[in-house]
């Protein structure tokens, strides 16, 4: 767990790591959309004690590239680095309807197969500019998008928002952490604070 | 300073058995012990130690598995009712029920959220704080339209006591001079953000009949001596308050009447302990014993005790009393008149209104007040009742600015999109009703004929539902909510009427109801029992009517009371 959270620090260190955990072989059947031996695998892995709850690998990494894509890091670190791919596949299995699980796995396999058709690579192995030609087309409702894939799609998005905005990092470095406020003042300048606070109940 | 004394075997003969540790309970004990007497507090949950046992409090939502929410199948199998209520989720899910362990049965076409918080404290621990006076528009109301029996008590009666209790248990709140709204013996009101007070103002001048004021709640702003002296200080705006409050900043029994009541040295409390039933002595006619079983080993016991007062929340005292069973009471204990479990009612929640209000982008506030703005019941007496329906509802809400919360699935990608939903949102403003029910005969709760909980005691059967003036009501108090919002210019106006079962306004009271005609109430006007002279209940199950305003404050207020004249009645030797 600790290794592979060193190892996904970054988009392209993640993607490295990726092929250095499940080796070129596994690597490659990612990409053709063999999820199963890629989840096995990825089980299998010494380094990772943790194990996924409802997504397969593919899925995981197809997760992983839009939390990326979405909360980046910039003078904070983003979705890759607080684990959020990790956090929605066991919120997912934990909390949520099957039904919602359902499309959420649904539409990231749509993802791949729109990757695969459209640039002949899975979406993780696509570059970054496609990628997000891709989610925006997705957000949009254009082309082989569904407003039914659209709506799924924020499903996703909201998943890896709260797991970012909940974690450690989202509430104490990028929001205005105030755990004690020590009373209430009904009006002070937003400039003051400068950006939302990160809680309120139950956080 | 002494400590409480914990209890589980004993023969001896306490003045007083206290059932129910909640803010009833709490506020009984506390009474008699000030006055010297020998108390047994009887919980049939665990202990919960201030400070020691709000093992959630101050933990940031990292901390938890699934961030605050809860595991559906744990839910699903243990608090799939608890689960409803709106301060439920993996902070507070310990200090609610199992509902495994607290089945009860509903009528056919009927539903009925029963919300239970069984340890030491009790609901005390959870509760919204919400702290108003019922006015003598309230205790009234039933005389003047005929609609349930008269309140034996008028607000001059309750009032001294409810002083009595303010200047205790602490209430921030205004000096608002309404009618259907009297002011409280307060501590400075939680402010307005600016929004807010603009909103106040417009209402005023638009619709002068409904005035806009903080919301009032039992939380302390200006401690004094006697609050810190119990180790209780100013109210952070922490706004975490139901996972326990370490600083002591909002009333609840741990905080404020368990220190007060254990002090003297006469607080005994004997956890794990379910009341099964009370015991009469047909010959002596009273209450001589208490019957517990065991929390945990189901093993029987009694505790035997010269006085009882029953606050054991309105559903559970009236429980306790249709289980106590004797020659003289075939029917329930104290249940001459036969009206023991009927007249429940609850608060209607089922209105709500929000919209989004322009502009203010300059505007912030600290912390995370516990409280909200209040808009009092404007029909609050039949002259002023709306012409499809009787009596009335408040609306309370808050003005504050969104989040992430409401960015979360916004399009767009990388840093614009991050750096969006980092800063604060619009302002949104959401109010909701809280309306009257109508005391009905029909609304009713009795014991199942068969079917038992683990500890051998009947189960509750619930008859109860919205009577078409409830339902009205609430159309148009989401019509009305709405209309203010959108007269006052704000935008992206969304209003409902819902259709959400009685229970989880968690206001429950009636049941065993005062009055001044013991062929038609259960309890006199101090809350003591028409037919056995040392019984008393004194929480929700005694009311006549359920009011508008929330109930706790005056939960507190009666409780007081009955103690303080319970008291003059045993020092006289006529009790």
């Amino acid at each position: 767990m600790k290794n592979y959270k060193a190892a996904s620090m970054d988009r392209r260190s993640l993607l490295k790591g990726l092929g250095l955990v499940l080796g070129a072989h596994a690597a490659n059947t990612l990409v053709s959309g063999n999820g199963l031996s890629v989840a096995m695998a990825f089980q299998q892995t010494p380094e990772g004690n943790r194990q996924l709850q409802l997504l397969t690998a593919s899925q995981l990494q197809t997760l992983a590239v839009i939390g990326d894509l979405s909360i980046p890091k910039t003078d904070t670190p983003g979705a890759l680095a607080t684990d959020c791919h990790w956090f929605v596949d066991n919120q997912l299995h934990h909390c949520f309807e099957p039904q919602e699980q359902e499309t959420v796995v649904a539409i990231l396999d749509k993802i791949q197969a729109a990757s695969v058709a459209r640039f002949g690579n899975g979406f993780s192995q696509t570059e970054p500019a496609r990628q997000l030609s891709l989610l925006n087309a997705l957000e949009q409702t254009q082309q082989e998008f569904s407003l039914t894939d659209t709506q799924a799609f924020k499903l996703v998005k909201s998943l890896l928002v709260f797991g970012y905005f909940t974690s450690e990092v989202g509430m104490t470095k990028v929001l205005a952490y105030d755990p004690v406020p020590g009373g209430f003042k009904g009006s002070v300048p937003y400039a003051s604070v400068g950006k939302a606070y990160s809680g309120g109940f139950p956080f | 300073m002494q400590d409480k004394k914990i209890v589980q075997n004993t023969d001896e003969e306490f003045d007083v058995l206290v059932v129910g540790s909640g803010i009833t309970g709490g506020w009984a004990a506390k009474e008699f012990c000030e006055a010297g007497l020998k108390v047994l507090m009887i919980e049939r949950g665990r202990l919960v130690e201030h400070r020691k046992d709000y093992p959630t409090e101050g933990k940031g939502p990292w901390e938890y598995p699934y961030r605050t929410r809860t595991d559906n199948l744990l839910t699903e199998q243990q608090q799939s009712v608890q689960q409803q209520c709106y301060a439920f989720n993996d902070t507070t899910r310990h200090f609610f029920g199992n509902d495994r362990d607290l089945p009860y049965t509903t009528e056919k076409g009927t539903e009925f959220s029963w919300i239970r918080a069984n340890q030491l404290g009790g609901k005390s621990l959870l509760w919204a704080r919400q702290s108003y006076r019922f006015s003598d528009f309230d205790f009234s109301a039933n005389a003047r339209d005929g609609h349930g029996i008269d309140w034996p008590i008028r607000y001059k009666d309750l009032a001294p006591w409810y002083d009595y209790v303010e200047r205790f248990a602490g209430i921030a709140a205004g000096q608002d001079k309404l009618p259907q709204l009297p002011d409280s013996i307060s501590q400075p009101a939680f402010e307005l953000t600016k929004p807010e007070l603009d909103f106040k103002a417009s209402l005023a001048e638009t619709f002068p009949d409904r005035p806009l004021v903080a919301g009032r709640c039992a939380h302390l702003t200006q401690p004094g001596k006697i609050h810190m002296e119990l180790g209780r200080v100013t109210c952070q705006a922490r706004n975490e308050c139901y996972r326990g409050c370490s600083f002591g900043a909002y009333f609840s029994t741990q905080s404020a009447t368990l220190p007060a009541a254990a002090r003297t040295g006469n607080l005994h409390i004997a956890p794990n302990s379910v009341v099964h039933s009370l015991v009469y002595d047909d010959a002596k006619q009273r209450v001589t014993a208490v019957r517990v079983i065991d929390n945990d080993d189901l093993s029987e016991r009694e505790y035997r005790g010269k006085l009882v007062f029953l606050c054991a929340s309105t559903l559970g005292s009236t429980q306790v009393l249709l289980n106590s069973v004797s020659k003289t009471f075939p029917d329930g204990l104290a249940n001459s008149s036969g009206v023991l479990g009927r007249y429940l009612m609850d608060h209607n929640y089922n209105a709500w209104a929000s919209a989004r209000i322009p502009g203010y982008e300059d505007e912030y506030y600290k912390g995370r007040r516990p409280t909200g703005f209040y808009i009092p019941n404007s029909h609050f007496e039949p002259s002023r009742y709306h012409k499809d329906y009787i009596r009335g509802y408040a609306l309370a809400g808050g003005a504050t600015r969104g989040n992430w919360q409401g960015m979360s699935s916004s399009d767009g990608f990388g840093e614009d999109f991050k750096q969006r939903l980092t800063q604060a949102g619009p302002w949104q403003v959401w109010m909701g009703a809280q309306g009257e029910m109508l005391p009905r005969a029909d609304n009713q709760v009795s014991l199942h004929p068969t079917k038992k909980d683990k500890w051998g005691i009947p189960q509750l059967h619930f008859n109860c539902k919205w009577s078409d003036n409830e339902l009205t009501m609430m159309q148009y108090a989401a019509e009305d909510a709405a209309n203010l919002l959108k007269t006052a210019g704000f935008e992206d106006i969304n209003a409902q009427a819902t259709q959400s079962p009685p229970g989880l306004a968690i206001h429950e009271v009636g049941t065993a109801r005062m009055g001044v005609d013991p062929k038609q109430s259960i309890l006199n006007k101090y809350n003591q029992s028409h037919d056995v002279a040392n019984l008393f209940v004194t929480d929700g199950a005694s009311f006549c009517s359920s009011g508008v305003v929330n109930p706790s404050l005056t939960f507190m207020a009666l409780t007081a009371r009955a103690a303080h004249y319970a008291i003059e009645e045993l020092k006289a030797g006529r009790l």
